[in-house]
């Protein structure tokens, strides 16, 4: 195999591999946040309407 | 982070050492010691031109309204276009690089009209979007969102057909979600105060 084609793999394995982390922080971050924003308006609407 | 080769893994060494950075500035005081050094900023934001006729006139503020959220539609079309080809569920006679490089395109122009008229409607209500909190997570994501396309999302798609399906559709659901969460909050901003 040749170096340009090494450097591509390797090129490509980590737009992989940061693809993942980047993807999974995101995911957990979009969890997280929205379930809290969903559990305040829950509560504000106990707190209005019982 | 590098292989048998001596390869390092760059890009991926700059991700997490974001993810930490941002956890750790989410987590300290200095997140705080932020906000309230930019307090003198928003105030000029407002005696700024675009300040001054966003406040004066309302049909300007409404006209440039008008095409931020067009903006915001075509840059959410183009998103969902771009991430339902990689999951699958659209386009899927029209090769994938051709998508991507279409909505691409249409992306980016969207992005830049979206954040100039955003910049000229944050000037005219910059005193009520400095103390919403929705506000700064919109920032947030938004800064995520526009990192991620360029420096994420675009170097994983050129080798869009060497990659493993399953990180394709990782990529593509948190795209959708970030971008969901820059829309949603935003209309979250206009609901409040």
């Amino acid at each position: 195999m040749d170096r340009k084609k090494i450097a591509s793999n390797a090129a490509r394995k980590d737009a992989q591999l940061a693809a993942r982390l980047a993807s999974l922080g995101i995911v957990v971050g979009f969890v997280i946040y929205w379930w809290n924003e969903l559990q305040a308006v829950r509560e504000m609407l106990e707190l209005a309407y019982g | 982070m590098s292989d048998a080769g001596g390869f390092v893994y760059k890009r991926s060494v700059l991700v997490l050492l974001a993810m930490i950075a941002a956890l750790w500035f989410a987590l300290s005081d200095l997140r705080v010691e932020a906000w309230h050094g930019l307090l003198p900023l928003f105030e000029w934001m407002e005696t700024t031109p675009f300040g001054v006729i966003g406040k004066t006139w309302g049909w300007a503020f409404a006209t440039v309204e008008a095409f931020h959220l067009l903006a915001m539609a075509l840059l959410g079309g183009a998103v969902l276009v771009a991430d339902g080809r990689l999951l699958g569920l659209v386009l899927r006679e029209t090769p994938a690089r051709q998508v991507q490089e279409q909505c691409h395109t249409l992306f980016v122009w969207s992005l830049v009209v979206a954040v100039f008229t955003g910049i000229f409607m944050a000037c005219g209500v910059a005193s009520k979007i400095y103390y919403l909190e929705v506000f700064w997570y919109k920032m947030l994501a938004l800064s995520v969102g526009v990192v991620f396309a360029f420096f994420v999302r675009r170097p994983l798609v050129a080798h869009v057909y060497q990659v493993p399906s399953n990180t394709i559709r990782l990529v593509a659901i948190a795209s959708v979600m970030i971008w969901f969460s820059v829309a949603a909050t935003g209309r979250w901003i206009g609901f409040s105060g």
